[in-house]
């Protein structure tokens, strides 16, 4: 196990590494001058776009450039946004709100997606099955920010069973929908996934031999066809939990939920250039972290990995 | 025990006496006859009769048709034309000949829906494209050479897989936030969404490759080239076709999600995530404009989610979803 | 075991009646089409207790099917529809799945075909006996046995079995003073020096926590030489009852599993196929069934390691009194394990008896024709003609006709000190598959190389197609380097050396119409046009027997059989002098396998072909091959002839594959 988690760092070094210079010069080394871009419409000052190429080192050879900014990053040095405001600070605050927002959406998808999976998984071909089937079915075709609005729209506007929007300190309460309409997509996909693989290994030979020891129903489907089941839906999930953070910019934009999402599309329609690199290499980490976790999680569920 | 068994003086015990069928009842059939009634079936054309059968690819198959036909000839759904906006008509009623009412701009809603079929669908349609010549290629080299050329590609598809998505587009769209070509959201949106197909090219190449077909035909005197065209590749189009025609719809809704962020399309281009992005100012008021554009996009996305499934079920009898 | 307990057997056999009924059953699937397939017809047989009942059949006989609605374990959409299944007189059919659980585990117990599927690769194998355990509340201190072991205990041993107590088994904790309590009493009843030793030897090996008895204990203790009161006085202090993780220890030693406490901690994946089906004996007799259900329990496995644990299954069920219906395809280890034998074809039963009698006489055709083609019993048959001074020329059919007129001292491939070494994966060892092998492949015979699984027979054979590089020794074609060949000239090797691989369902590409994939070779070498490839492909197809229109078939549309009957057409497309025969019938049903093998020998007398054939299964080689060459281990342990090797075999080695021959021993009365 021990020499399994080493590997696994080790090969997640290349890509962390990789993955920050492809964002890097997506950014900064991409055809259009980001200084430019910052300015947006206005005419371009050379004397503030000189002083801003010295100060996020533009001026230097690109790859420099890229090796600064990651010592920089190392030591959480960010920099500061064009008001002045360290860039750390402005993240430290919209962080904490989007962790909480995807943590309630975590285990909205979690706890529903399992549970409605498994009894379609449980009973498939009944009315109901059909019914989770169809619902999962719309909430992957519906864009997020439809099924977004559509809420928005009749709980919040129509029934006023939900507050429209979420305030400055976003609330438990006021995270709740959004938290719902975040997590709805990846739900959607559990149920598909606990339910195919339910099906699949409900007819697996070691259930079988399991039935022939004269286990009751009850036992072999929770020992044998729902822990193995399970196996690949925890996978995801770990995986979805990093992807969550990335993706919760639609709902916080429709909620006005001031968190990571929120804060990356300000900066991008300020041309914040810093600051957007500087969340993305952050929510990256996140996500890199996440999926090692999966892996040590994968390897702990499934003892065949281990021994690999 | 095992020696008295060959005790040939062995009584058999009550109702286990001689026993010998009548001939009559299982007459005896040629060892390993071919049965030439049954018609011929290659996977193919299984996969056909398995789909022909199959509710869900019926209903998605007209849709899609329907969708297509829009999308080719919107003429003939409106004479109106969706650029044309009057601030006169702003938000006004549904009226004769325009269905839909009006949006912000005074623009009709109807006639803007329809159009927004083309643009959407040749976003999903030109990205899938790419995606699958692009992803196949670069998964089946991976598979198929193994050994370092696999490890450099699979750490190169590890590298994009762990930008999410959504960020990675914005990123390298406010590059391009100038220019007003549909081709800008169709590379991003490549640049992303290949690595999916990658991942499964490689994963199907690599478990043709270890078929025992292919070492006979190397023994027949095939090179691997050939192997990998003739043998490999053709075995292992199956997952990437279902990917295909799952991801095209994915990346319609990926196209509205970027366009409604203002970062995809231009607003000349006439499309669903933009009117979307420009109608939920009015949601108060107006719901029905939003409304319109959003079912649009989810029926059609829909559709092509429905034929994935579809697709799969034929291709992959042992994952079906229904 | 004298006849006088065999008699008692039968006696109390035939007091207490069958232990399973089956009368008339009827099994339907209903297919996607909601019509109705008849997997089993009209089918009855019995079990009686303690005996050993075998079904045999093809595959798609029904003879699982039979077996797995006994348990109530169809699959899918199986369902009885008629008949009655009787268990202790009590009806099984139309049971709720609920009876059912009460009965499974308990009642009656499954030994499963494919040890690699058939354990939950996410549990530990102790977890896996113990649910059993739990399942039916066994209590765990005590063993559990049928009337019928316990009159055999009685028969058997120097003690009486009295009561429940008796049946108290040992405890890891109280071994070590049980053992000195027993060495004390050695002494002390005069037993001393050498035999002393050996009586010790005996007790560390046979008292096994959680698996030996109290009485047993007694009874070991007296036959050893101590006195019956204090025999009985230690066993009494000594052996007070195991945990359950002695008993699980205790039932997997049983099954024949060495270091089974530590091995119960380990995960399925870090046993090897052999061991993974000793588990699962193991958990189909945890419960001490009546009836054990072993459903092809050692097919999957080598030979010898086959005959190991039937050996071992049978001197359990014998000392438990449990009754097996066997299912098998192998008529000769049919009756070489069961009694009574059920033939059954198309899912009825066409033949039933005692073993022998249906063996030495068949009555139905189809029987007959089974007899007819298993290989066990055909070599059996050949060395019963040698024994009788006969010419067995007759019964060798494959002898080429004018063999004489082929140039037969000419070796068209030979293998000198061939070698292949694999790096073993994450580390630095090297693994030698194939050691130091030599051998030569006379023109226009048939050499067979016969191995066990990591035998390195199929890597020699890949080496000499040219399929793998070896590390070390060179193969030779005519004389010249196997390995020296590239471009032009390794094409026209590969026009003279082909292939026959084993797997019907791998070596065809799916996708290919079975046209295009005879046709393959000749697009390959470029021979000739559409219209002369077709009409070759047409005398190929008619060469091994198949009719013209298969051609626009697929492979998925043919059985296993026919497969390899096209794999066999496509390796003659090009006319080659040299097929590599890779398990080429290992995977195919008995009458299935004699009828490709006959096209075979038919093919050589024809063409004047050799054969390279790779087999790990000694009986067809009687059947086919001139020359035998015994591996192990990736070393080759014999050549000679085949007459040689059955005849006289030199090494260990083979003596124990020779004896591993299911229904090697039986003693057929040759009509």
């Amino acid at each position: 196990m021990g020499k399994y988690l080493l590997r696994r760092i080790l090969q997640m070094i290349p890509v962390v590494l990789g993955a920050t210079l492809l964002v890097y010069a997506l950014v900064f080394a991409l055809p259009g001058d980001p200084v430019k871009a910052m300015f947006g419409d206005k005419p371009v000052n050379e004397a503030v776009a000189a002083q801003i190429r010295a100060e996020y080192n533009l001026d230097k050879p690109f790859i420099i450039q890229y090796l600064l900014f990651l010592k920089n990053a190392f030591t959480l040095n960010f920099g500061n946004t064009f008001a002045g405001q360290p860039v750390i600070d402005e993240i430290g605050r919209a962080f904490p709100v989007t962790i909480k927002l995807a943590l309630m959406a975590f285990c909205f998808e979690a706890v529903f997606g399992v549970v409605f999976g498994i009894i379609s998984g449980l009973k498939k071909g009944k009315w109901y099955d059909s019914v989770i089937l169809i619902v999962s079915l719309l909430l992957i075709s519906v864009p997020t920010f439809v099924t977004g609005f559509a809420g928005q729209y009749f709980l919040g506007i129509q029934w006023s069973l939900i507050p429209v929007t979420a305030s400055a300190d976003a609330t438990f309460t006021e995270l709740i929908f959004p938290a719902m309409v975040l997590g709805s997509v990846s739900m959607a996909y559990i149920i598909r996934l606990t339910r195919s693989e339910i099906s699949s290994n409900i007819a697996l030979d070691y259930v079988r031999t399991a039935r022939a020891k004269g286990m009751s129903n009850g036992s072999v489907m929770v020992r044998h066809v729902l822990r193995n089941s399970l196996i690949p839906v925890v996978t995801y999930l770990g995986q979805d939990l990093g992807a969550l953070m990335g993706g919760a910019m639609i709902t916080e934009q429709i909620f006005n939920i001031h968190g990571v999402g929120f804060l990356t599309y300000q900066s991008i329609l300020k041309g914040e250039g810093n600051l957007v690199v500087s969340i993305v290499t952050l929510l990256l980490l996140v996500f890199v972290i996440c999926n090692l976790l999966v892996d040590l999680l994968y390897a702990a569920l499934d003892p065949r990995i281990r021994y690999e | 025990m095992t020696d008295n068994n060959q005790n040939l003086s062995y009584e058999p015990l009550p109702g286990q006496e001689r026993y010998v069928a009548p001939l009559d009842e299982t007459p005896l059939q040629d060892v390993d006859k071919v049965d030439e009634s049954a018609p011929a079936s290659s996977m193919w054309s299984d996969a056909w009769r398995t789909l022909r059968k199959n509710p869900l690819f019926i209903v998605s198959g007209i849709l899609i048709v329907f969708i297509i036909f829009i999308a080719l000839f919107p003429g003939v759904f409106t004479k109106i034309d969706p650029k044309y906006c009057n601030l006169d008509n702003s938000l006004a009623e549904p009226e004769a000949g325009h269905p839909f009412g009006y949006d912000f701009q005074g623009c009709d809603v109807f006639a803007r829906t329809i159009y927004g079929t083309r643009t959407s669908l040749s976003v999903g349609l030109l990205t899938t494209i790419i995606v699958v010549v692009i992803g196949t290629l670069i998964g089946a080299v991976a598979g198929f050479f193994g050994g370092w050329v696999d490890a450099v590609l699979s750490r190169i598809i590890d590298i994009f897989y762990s930008i999410p998505f959504l960020l990675g587009a914005i990123v390298v769209l406010q590059m391009f936030r100038t220019s007003s070509s549909i081709w800008k959201v169709v590379f991003v949106l490549a640049l992303f969404g290949w690595v999916s197909t990658a991942r499964i090219a490689r994963g199907s190449v690599m478990e043709a490759k270890n078929l025992e077909f292919n070492t006979a035909s190397t023994a027949l005197g095939s090179t691997p080239m050939r192997n990998l065209f003739r043998h490999i590749i053709p075995n292992a189009l199956a997952p990437i076709i279902v990917i295909g025609t799952t991801s095209l719809g994915s990346f319609i809704v990926s196209e509205a999600t970027l366009s409604f962020l203002g970062l995809g399309l231009p607003t000349t281009v006439v499309s669903w995530g933009g009117d979307i992005s420009q109608a939920q100012v009015n949601l108060m008021t107006n719901p029905m404009v939003l409304f319109y554009p959003s079912v649009a996009l989810a029926i059609t996305v829909l559709s092509f989610i429905m034929m994935g499934d579809a697709v799969k079920d034929a291709l992959d009898p042992k994952s079906r979803t229904a | 075991m004298e006849n006088t307990n065999d008699a008692k057997i039968v006696e109390m056999q035939k007091a207490q009646g069958p232990l399973l009924e089956v009368k008339n059953l009827a099994i339907d699937f209903t297919t996607d089409e909601k019509k109705a397939v008849h997997a089993v017809r009209d089918a009855s047989f019995s079990v009686y207790p303690g005996q050993w009942v075998a079904i045999v059949g093809e595959s798609g006989s029904g003879k699982s099917t039979s077996a797995m609605a006994v348990l109530g374990l169809l699959p899918g959409t199986g369902h009885v529809v008629g008949g009655s299944i009787k268990l202790d007189g009590k009806e099984l059919t139309g049971l709720k799945p609920k009876d059912f659980d009460k009965l499974r585990g308990d009642k009656m117990g499954l030994v499963p075909q494919d040890p690699m599927s058939n354990l939950n690769p996410v549990y530990r194998i102790g977890t896996q006996v113990k649910e059993a355990l739990k399942a039916n509340n066994m209590d765990v201190a005590h063993e559990k046995r049928s009337a019928l072991a316990k009159a055999l205990a009685d028969e058997d041993s120097a003690v009486e079995l009295k009561g429940n107590e008796d049946e108290t088994f040992i405890g890891s904790a109280e071994l070590p003073a049980l053992m000195d309590a027993a060495k004390a009493a050695l002494t002390d009843a005069g037993v001393t020096g050498e035999a002393a030793e050996k009586a010790i030897k005996y007790f560390e090996s046979e008292w096994v926590p959680g698996s030996e008895t109290r009485w047993r204990v007694a009874n070991d203790l007296i036959k050893a030489g101590v006195n019956d009161d204090k025999a009985w006085s230690i066993a009494k202090a000594h052996v007070t009852g195991s945990t359950l993780d002695d008993r699980i220890a205790g039932l997997l030693s049983e099954a024949g599993l060495p270091d089974a406490a530590t091995r119960a901690r380990q995960y399925p994946h870090e046993f090897s196929g052999g061991m993974r089906q000793r588990a699962l004996i193991a958990i189909g007799l945890a419960c001490r069934p009546d009836l054990l259900i072993a459903d092809e329990p050692t097919s999957a496995l080598d030979v010898t390691v086959q005959k190991k644990i039937l050996d071992h299954l049978h001197m359990l069920t014998d000392s438990l009194g449990t009754a097996v219906l066997f299912i098998t395809h192998d008529l000769g280890l049919a009756a070489e394990r069961a009694q009574h034998i059920v033939v059954m074809y198309k899912g009825q039963v066409v033949e039933s008896g005692p073993s022998l009698e249906v063996l030495q006489h068949p009555q139905h055709p189809y029987t007959k024709r089974l007899v007819a083609a298993a290989p066990s019993l055909a070599s059996q048959r050949i060395i019963s003609a040698h024994k009788r001074g006969e010419d067995t020329d007759a019964l060798l059919e494959h002898h080429v006709v004018g063999e004489a007129k082929l140039e037969k001292s000419e070796n068209i491939i030979t293998v000198e000190h061939l070698t292949k070494e694999f790096k073993l994966p994450r580390t630095k060892e090297m693994f030698k598959a194939v050691d130091d092998v030599s051998f030569s492949l006379k023109r226009g015979s048939t050499l067979a190389i016969v191995g066990e699984s990591g035998s390195g027979k199929s890597t020699v054979a890949n080496m000499i197609l040219k399929l793998l590089e070896p590390t070390g020794g060179k193969a030779l074609y005519e004389g010249e380097d196997i390995s020296t060949f590239t471009g032009a000239k390794l094409l026209e090797f590969r026009r003279h050396v082909q292939p026959v691989f084993q797997n019907p369902y791998g070596s065809l590409d799916p996708m290919y119409s079975i046209y295009r994939s005879i046709e393959e070779p000749l697009r390959i070498h470029k021979i000739g046009d559409a219209k002369s490839r077709t009409k070759r492909v047409r005398e190929l197809l008619d060469m091994v027997e198949l009719p013209e229109s298969v051609m626009t078939r697929y492979p998925n549309e043919l059985s296993g059989g026919q497969r390899q009957r096209i794999a066999i057409a496509r390796a003659m497309a090009l006319s080659p002098d040299v097929i590599v025969c890779d398990e080429a019938v290992s995977a195919l049903d008995v009458l299935v396998q004699d009828q490709v093998l006959r096209l075979l020998n038919d093919l050589q007398a024809e063409k004047g072909l050799s054969y390279l054939f790779i087999t790990h299964d000694l009986a067809v080689v009687r059947q086919i091959a001139d020359e035998v060459v015994v591996m192990q281990h990736g070393r080759l342990v014999e050549h000679a002839t085949t007459d040689e090797v059955f005849n006289h075999p030199q090494k260990q080695y083979t003596r124990d594959l020779l004896d591993a021959i299911p229904g090697g021993k039986l003693q057929l009365g040759l009509d």
